[in-house]
């Protein structure tokens, strides 16, 4: 178990690296320059000049790239151009946006999709098994800036019920906090109710085929108890694991979410960054996504064994 | 153990179901307290006004950004501050004296001035902020011909000219690189990327910025007014409510709903399709200043437009009344003042006869006569910017009919900005927008280098006349002059000036907007 | 190939066992609900692309001031959007654009992704350095990966076209490398090996027929995903410049005047979104055909 964790460890670093020269690569050959967006039109060469120098936009890519790898293995990841502070404080005042939007749209996937699932394993075959069957692909394929959009048109500008866009933050009060939320929370989760929903049934189906499960039901156990006692837990694991994987992906794919709703998270600030080219947080901030996606995958796998003690993970 | 996993889950469904069940019970008490606090007229002590960008630097020297003029009028002042009539009058400064050769000024310091950090404004702290100033601003590049400033006592400092202007008073008072006043020690210990604090001596102090999210300035309590009435950004600045959020609200259908909701006290950004929603709201009143004269550049470093003809014929087809009419849909103006309308000082009609002509047949005899064979002409834009992207896509359809072959060149603002500069062989004409200027001297495009190259040797003439002459008739003049040639030459095309649409709750009282919103001396009833 | 002694009669019998198996296929598709129903919209969406702008007049370009942001009328059936122009040949041009880089994208990311994950699963040596570019390039979020990839090349259908395909081609090779590293376990590559056939015969006739059945399926959510990231972009202002119509840009102008004008987002997005649903269904119908193992999917 030790040495399987410290193998997953030991393999992040080649992906952190490649994912840093990539970045670092795409940067580079990026026109536009943060002296000018931030001088505006009227700025002489010389001042543009000037702001490069201090910037350290001048040196070589080979340069920049190490000195920044430099800092980034003391944990150093360099300062903002135009926000006045480090690029690790700007994540960290970013994040609790998008984490409190991932979770949220995480609960509304657990909480309609287990139970909707649930419900059509039993009814296999029915009409209704095959209506939530086929929403679930209508679900999958709407992008959730459309949805987004289309939620905006019928609960705020139609019937004025939730705001249009914009954030508050949570000591402002949870309900306010939430009244802002919902909309985007659902946006982002709906795809993810629907995964979650053919993830059990499908699951579902499985242990329902099992052989103990005939047997209880051949010993008369009630089929409430059969379901959730004895069906419910042995297919969580499946569940388990698309409820962990879709938590990456909510994270990262709330960078649009954010962008339609207004929403001071991570992905807004990396898009805003990309920009004005704030080259220091774009780095910063795709690196740290990418990281905690690839964490998340790896406890994933983790709570796999905790879970399932069949599954070996030293192989 | 997976029993209790289980029991886990349903205590989060059921705690969820529970803030459900709250929601609606938890708004209902809130909407009852505010009501009950209503009553007797009591006022509010924050104001939010809801902006459509995010300033790229506070510092008033980093950047011409509407956003930075806007933030930086709030914390700092000048010496000087132009009244409603554009003249500048005295702000920081007690008096001005000016020599008899108009290259001496004499700045009387107001004594007891204090800094947003306690400190007392003095001559030293004068210098240090105008020096700095006049390295880097471009107004005073402009008009200034070696501007040096000095102390000569403690309240007491001069500027000293190589050319005497009537024009340096103006550009003191520019809001665009504001001449902010700030202590010694933080010019002097500046970065070339700004200051980094953001020290004044406004009415109100910044508190902080939340990236993406809003600036907070509250009350500088030891704020000290003049006497003299409100004028424009000059005279007596009273902070009636305690803290003013300059919340930063990107999307223009929230800037709508939330000045309808109440969230926002006035919102800058509204769109001229939503114009009706505010004129259909009893609750809501609307202000639209001008905002920026949308115009068209023309490469003449290299490419088609290095002949006048070819210059010409685009002027001659360009219908501004249609483009404006797509671009900025109502509230525009369209005029041949370079200089927008509402600064009468300036403003003036010169060489309308070289305007918005809408002549295709003579355009296309000019395109024969410049020899145009076809070659693809690129319409350098962004999307940052619908305006400016607006009227691209209609100057295409519009340029297409009288036989010219367009290509639009779409890019984000950094690129763009990053194109025009530095590389002219990849575009032809770049849709951009210019804000209004104390002077026509201080126009950018007429910057001494700028990257148009549209740099004639009238221009240079008629720009060092108008810098020079000794009085403003004379150099309205030469401006009218050079106005005339700006058109016949095609130097630049202006296509349209637009208003914004301000809305903002009826409970805002004494809201103006003069080059820049104004936050002091208005009022909120709760 | 290994060669047979060639009898015609051993010929014919091939080539009816072949007839035979196709004409299996065939019934298993017509049978596959998903197939056929995403098929058919698939085939709704190409008429809507290659016929429609034959049977509409009006230019999608064509700007008319006094005609912006009109409802569905008899002039315009779908309305106009903010330059008074024909939303409905806006939407069906778009179709054209949406589709050709859908196609474009699945057609350099499948050649590219097959080529590196054959490659990689047949030389070891190139196989670590060749999956770690690909883990690395796969861990970022495909969508920001893309706005910056769009950000450094400029707003070009031909640059997006190069970001999707750059974006995807890693996860195509990983899904051919991996049935191509069963493939080269087979004890018959190992005899050709040993009798010293050339290795390009062995990736190219006998490993690559054998990973086409997994590479379709990926391909197809490659297509899929490339019009979704596409529509994402132009919805961003990063995507197709204007004013070449695609859905993700009729969207990014519909947002602006979704007050007044919510048929702008409507129209669109119900296009997208069908396009997206039609290729979902298709590619699970087309893994239930082609791999019936894989569990993935309806039951």
């Amino acid at each position: 178990m030790k040495t399987y964790l410290f193998k997953r460890l030991l393999s992040l670093i080649p992906i952190l690296f490649v994912v840093s020269i990539v970045v670092y690569s795409i940067i580079y050959i990026t026109p536009g320059d943060p002296a000018e967006v931030m001088l505006g039109d009227s700025a002489t060469d010389e001042q543009v000049e000037a702001l490069r120098e201090e910037l350290g936009l001048n040196q070589s890519f080979i340069e920049r790239y190490f000195t920044w790898v430099g800092h980034a293995v003391t944990g150093d990841l360099g300062t903002s151009y135009f926000m006045n502070e480090g690029v690790t404080s700007a994540i960290i005042s970013h994040l609790f946006p998008t984490l409190s939007l991932a979770v949220l749209a995480e609960l509304f996937a657990i909480i309609i999709g287990i139970p909707i699932g649930i419900f059509a394993a039993r009814r296999r075959g029915s009409y209704v098994d095959q209506s939530i069957m086929g929403l679930s692909y209508v679900g999958v394929a709407i992008p959730s800036f459309l949805l987004a959009l289309f939620l905006v048109l019928i609960f705020s500008i139609k019937l004025q019920w939730l705001p249009v866009a914009g954030y508050k933050d949570l000591s402002e009060g949870l309900m306010v906090h939430l009244e802002y939320m919902i909309l985007p929370a659902i946006a982002l989760g709906l795809m993810h109710v629907a995964l979650t929903a053919r993830m059990t049934r499908s699951s579902m189906l499985d242990v329902l085929n099992a052989n103990f499960i005939k047997t209880a039901r051949a010993k008369g156990v009630k089929e409430a108890v059969v379901i959730y006692r004895h069906t419910f837990r042995n297919a969580l694991l499946p569940i388990v694991t698309i409820v962990g994987q879709n938590f990456g992906i909510l994270i990262a794919g709330a960078a649009v979410v954010e962008t339609v709703f207004n929403i001071p998270g991570i992905g807004q600030l990396v898009v805003n960054s990309i920009e004005r080219r704030d080259f220091p947080i774009i780095q910063g901030v795709i690196l740290f996504v990418t990281f905690v996606y690839v964490l998340i995958n790896l406890i994933v796998d983790l709570l796999y064994g905790v879970i399932d003690p069949r599954v070996k993970l030293n192989k | 153990m997976k029993a209790k996993k289980i029991s886990l889950f349903m205590a989060i469904i059921s705690l969820v179901l529970i803030i459900a069940g709250c929601s609606g019970g938890g708004k209902s008490s809130s909407t009852t307290t505010t009501s009950g606090a209503s009553e007797g007229g009591a006022l509010k002590e924050e104001l939010h006004y809801a902006s459509n960008a995010q300033p790229p630097s506070l510092d008033p020297l980093m950047s011409n950004a509407v956003v930075t003029r806007e933030v930086a009028s709030i914390i700092y002042e000048s010496l000087v501050a132009f009244d409603e009539n554009y003249e500048p009058v005295p702000m920081l400064a007690e008096s001005i004296e000016q020599s008899e050769d108009g290259k001496t000024y004499t700045f009387k310091l107001r004594q007891g001035v204090k800094f947003h950090n306690g400190k007392e404004m003095k001559a030293e702290d004068v210098v240090a902020s105008l020096t700095r100033w006049a390295e880097k601003s471009s107004s005073a590049r402009a008009v200034l011909v070696d501007p040096v400033f000095a102390e000569v006592d403690e309240y007491t400092v001069t500027l000293t000219l190589g050319q005497g202007t009537t024009l340096a008073l103006g550009a003191l008072a520019n809001v665009s690189h504001l001449a902010a006043i700030m202590p010694k020690e933080i010019v002097e210990s500046a970065p070339e990327s700004g200051v980094t604090e953001f020290i004044g001596t406004g009415p109100y102090k910044f508190v902080e910025w939340k990236q993406d999210q809003y600036l907070k300035f509250t009350k500088f309590d030891d704020y000290v007014a003049l006497d003299t009435p409100a004028s424009g950004l000059s005279g007596k600045k009273e902070a009636l409510v305690k803290d003013v959020y300059y919340d930063i609200v990107l999307d223009p259908s929230t800037q709508l709903t939330g000045v309808q909701t109440g969230e926002y006290d006035i919102a800058g950004g509204i769109l001229q399709d939503d114009l009706a929603q505010v004129e259909a709201n009893k609750d809501l009143a609307h202000i639209t200043p001008f905002s920026m004269n949308y115009s068209i550049l023309l490469n003449r470093k290299e490419g088609p437009f290095t002949s006048k003809e070819m210059r010409q014929a685009v002027s001659l087809a360009l219908d501004h009344d249609s483009l404006a009419a797509v671009a900025a849909v109502g509230n525009y103006t369209i005029s041949p003042s370079l200089m927008p309308k509402h600064i009468e000082k300036w403003s003036t009609e010169a060489g309308a006869e070289f305007f918005n002509q809408k002549d295709t047949e003579k355009a296309k005899s000019l395109l024969k006569e410049a020899g145009y064979n076809g070659e693809t002409v690129t319409i350098l834009t962004t999307r940052d910017y619908p305006v400016m992207y607006n009227e691209a896509v209609a100057m295409k359809e519009q340029l297409g009919a009288i036989g010219i072959n367009v290509e639009l060149l779409v890019y984000d603002w950094a690129t763009a900005l990053a194109e025009v500069r530095s590389s002219p062989e990849d575009w032809d004409l770049f849709t951009t927008s210019f804000p209004g200027v104390p002077s026509p001297a201080e126009m950018l495009y007429f910057a001494e280098g700028y990257f148009d190259g549209a740099e004639s040797d009238t221009q240079k003439e008629l720009l060092a006349k108008i810098r020079s002459a000794a009085t403003h008739e004379e150099a309205k003049q030469y401006w009218e002059e050079l106005q005339t040639h700006s058109i016949e030459d095609v130097k630049i095309i202006t296509t349209f000036g637009l208003n914004a649409i301000h809305a903002y709750s009826n409970k805002v009282d004494g809201y103006k907007y003069f080059d820049v919103p104004v936050f002091w001396n208005v009022k909120v009833a709760e | 190939m290994v060669s047979i002694v060639k009898t015609p009669d051993l010929d014919k019998k091939r080539n009816e066992l072949k007839k035979e198996q196709r004409r299996l296929t065939i019934r298993k598709f017509l049978q596959n609900k998903l197939a056929v129903t995403g098929s058919v919209i698939l085939v709704l969406l190409v008429l809507l692309a290659v016929v429609g702008p034959m049977l509409i007049s009006a230019d999608p370009y064509a700007i008319n001031p006094e005609d912006r942001l009109q409802g569905p009328s008899a002039d315009y059936i779908l309305g106009t959007d903010n330059f008074g122009r024909d939303l409905l040949s806006r939407i069906i041009f778009g179709a054209q654009i949406s589709l050709l880089i859908g196609l474009s994208v699945s057609f350099f990311a499948g050649v590219f992704g097959t080529i590196i994950g054959l490659y990689a699963s047949y030389y070891r040596p190139l196989d670590n350095i060749l999956m770690r570019i690909c883990e690395g390039i796969m861990a970022i979020p495909a969508i920001l990966l893309a706005i910056a990839l769009m950000a450094a090349l400029g707003p070009s259908t031909k640059n997006i076209i190069l970001a999707l395909s750059v974006v995807y081609t890693p996860y195509v090779a990983r899904v051919v490398r991996s049935s191509a590293l069963v493939v080269r376990e087979e004890t018959y590559i190992e005899a050709m090996k040993a009798i010293g056939a050339k290795s390009s015969r062995i990736i190219w006739g006998h490993m690559a027929p054998n990973v086409m059945s997994p590479l379709i399926i990926q391909i197809t959510s490659v297509f899929a995903n490339a019009i979704l990231i596409e529509a994402t972009l132009s919805f961003l202002g990063a995507g197709v410049p204007a004013p070449t119509p695609s859905w993700g840009n009729i969207l990014y102008d519909g947002k602006l005047v979704i007050f007044n004008t919510p048929w702008m987002v409507v129209f669109p997005g119900i296009c997208i979104v069908l396009a997206i649903l039609a290729l979902n269904m298709f590619g699970d119908g087309l893994r239930d055909i082609l791999d019936p193992h894989s569990n993935k999917g309806k039951k």
